[in-house]
């Protein structure tokens, strides 16, 4: 990185969180602190909402998944939708006309006390693990590539967040994402832009998606209903419609968000720009991703993209193991190039038969590119068991310090920044929220006075920030930890998507009835993750379809009996 | 305990905003559901469409 793009970084970053420690400096009271006071317009509670749920590995992943697997990942978002109509019909007017400042103190007027705690407990535990991991995982990569320390790159991002989150609360938080986010769109539309000037002149766009397609890169939607494929029409609107649910109706880190709305309309109409935008949005980076792909396909691409990684084993013990496989993939890549050109020439002649046989030869040095990649991540394994086969997640910061001009790997890289401090500022406002209302006032001091839990507010979130970054400092002590963090999550989020399912929908269970199926449902789908091998995102289904089973079990076996509490 | 259908009793401050989107040509939030189904329907078409032109 240049000068130039060292100083479009910092200022960009900084230069936000001025603006919002500065523009909500004389924070009112505890109502201002928690949920802006309210006054937050539609446009801003949209851009808040996405940017609370793209994290930083959204915007280095997609790319890469975009570059391997084509388009069909945004499949993952077909019930994003329909499950935002539901937030916006159903939860979110009761939240409002309650006036809760989160979500579990809901469930505390609709059931009782104790599953009002159950939901928060299960909030802090699953959320206070993954502000970790949100800061932890782009600073991994970015620190990687760039050669930065992991540690201050971590203390960077994590004191940064915290002074303008602590000082200016959720009104800073969605002031400072509404910047954030309008830097992410820019950036990514440039990188968008810039990516199809650098394809060669030869090639125009509709030259690039030819070639994606017949590799097979352009499949978004798959309608053929198959249970062991992950991507597919249904699993997505299903399976997508649940997580969503789930995630946007129950989360306090985006309950938080759409409650700052300065009426039910522009709540409503924040969820709205979510449900129409998202989609596109994800399609957008996963094409970026693509042309990212086709990009390569002229230009030299690394073997592996994790060049740190390939380099040090070229230059160990083994290392002519690897200069083997480098020179291998590089000449598939130069036949492929040529293979390519002629397709694409064959397809403009017009001559069926021409560009079948051309396909062809393309696809066959394709597969065989492939292979060699298959064979140098597997003599990475083999090299060193601790090393991570995926590079997925390096190709697009590859691609973007690589090829793009000065000034905009900058804005870039600004653009992992922000995203990693969006995500990371709502959950901290969220656990640090949560902890103050539904256990310190709820249970400790239910007599303090606003003043008192203003200040505690902010103590408590400066303590997550604390624990976030210490546990992102030492997060690399522990081997899978982020499919740890997933898998955590998967099985307490259904239970939790139960519970407020039962109190919205079925009016005659009562509190206790609840609390104990949520207990037995959430032990037994503990048990059941040990048991059966199947992918853990099933487990948010068993764990919502076993708590609301078990609740209106419980509720006939009690009758019409009034719960004490 | 407060019973669920207490709750959609309680005093709502928002009934005037709730009846109304100030979108023109789309008056009811019912009609802002369906139209962004459609669009969501439109998208999922499109994204369709543009792999089956270019496979």
């Amino acid at each position: 990185m240049t000068t130039l793009d060292y100083l479009v970084l910092f200022g960009t970053i900084l230069g936000i969180a001025t603006y919002g420690v500065m523009a909500t400096r004389r924070v009112g009271g505890l109502d201002t602190y928690l949920r802006g006071d309210q006054r937050i317009g539609w446009g801003t509670i949209g851009l808040s909402v996405m940017a609370t749920q793209a994290s930083a590995i959204t915007f280095l992943s997609t790319p890469g998944q975009g570059f391997q697997s084509g388009l069909s990942f945004v499949q993952n978002y077909f019930g994003l939708p329909l499950a935002l109509i539901i937030v916006a019909g159903v939860f979110l007017p009761i939240y409002r006309r309650l006036k809760v400042y989160t979500a579990y103190e809901y469930l505390g007027k609709r059931f009782d006390g104790k599953t009002r705690l159950l939901g928060a407990a299960l909030f802090l535990l699953q959320r206070g693990l993954a502000a970790g991991i949100t800061i932890y995982a782009p600073a991994i990569i970015v620190s990687s590539v760039l050669n930065w320390p992991l540690g201050i790159t971590v203390l960077g991002t994590g004191i940064l967040v915290v002074i303008y989150t602590v000082t200016g609360g959720s009104e800073a938080v969605s002031l400072t994402q509404r910047y954030q986010m309008s830097v992410i769109l820019i950036g990514m539309g440039i990188a968008f832009v810039v990516v199809l000037i650098k394809l060669p002149s030869d090639v125009s766009a509709d030259g690039a998606l030819a070639v994606a397609g017949a590799m097979g890169k352009l499949n978004a939607v798959e309608w053929k209903f198959d249970i062991n494929e992950r991507y597919t029409v249904w699993s997505g609107v299903f399976g997508g419609l649940f997580l969503s649910l789930s995630y946007f109706g129950t989360d306090q880190s985006q309950v938080q968000r759409y409650l700052t709305g300065r009426s039910l309309r522009e709540s409503r109409m924040g969820l709205m720009f979510n449900a129409v935008l998202k989609i596109p949005m994800q399609f957008f980076i996963l094409l970026l991703g693509v042309f990212v792909f086709v990009f390569y396909q002229f230009e030299r691409q690394p073997v592996f993209f994790n060049e740190g990684v390939w380099e040090t084993q070229k230059s160990g013990a083994q290392g002519e193991t690897f200069a083997a496989i480098e020179a291998r993939f590089d000449d598939v890549q130069d036949e492929k190039a040529v293979a390519i050109k002629t397709f694409l020439s064959a397809r403009d002649s017009g001559s069926a038969t021409a560009e079948e046989a051309a396909r062809a030869q393309m696809l066959a040095l394709a597969d065989e590119s492939a292979a060699i990649r298959i064979e140098a991540k597997e003599a990475l394994v083999a090299a060193d068991a601790n090393l991570k086969a995926s590079d997925a997640d390096y190709v697009f910061i590859t691609f973007v310090l690589n090829y793009l001009p000065k000034g905009l790997v900058g804005l870039l890289v600004a653009v992992i920044f922000c995203a990693a401090l969006s995500s990371t500022a709502s959950e901290l406002n969220a656990l640090g929220a949560t902890t103050m209302v539904d256990f310190y006032r709820h249970v400790f001091k239910p007599d303090a006075d606003d003043a008192h839990s203003l200040k505690a507010s902010k103590w408590f979130t400066a303590m997550w920030g604390v624990v976030a970054i210490c546990f992102a400092l030492f997060a690399n002590l522990v081997s899978n930890l982020i499919e740890a963090v997933n898998i955590l999550g998967s099985i307490f989020y259904g239970v939790v998507l139960g519970v407020f399912l039962v109190a919205f929908f079925v009016k005659w269970v009562r509190g206790t009835a609840v609390f104990w199926g949520a207990l037995i449902a959430q032990a037994l789908v503990i048990v059941l993750f040990f048991q059966l091998e199947i992918s853990y995102l099933w487990f948010n289904f068993i764990g919502c379809g076993l708590t609301m089973g078990f609740a209106l079990f419980i509720q006939v076996f009690r009758g019409n009996r009034e719960d004490t509490v | 305990m407060t019973t669920f259908a207490e709750h959609r009793a309680a005093p709502n401050e928002d009934a005037e905003n709730e009846s109304r989107t100030g979108m023109p040509g789309i008056p009811t939030w019912r009609g802002v559901y369906v139209m962004v189904l459609v669009v969501f329907a439109i998208f999922v078409v499109t994204m369709w469409g543009i792999g089956f032109i270019y496979s």
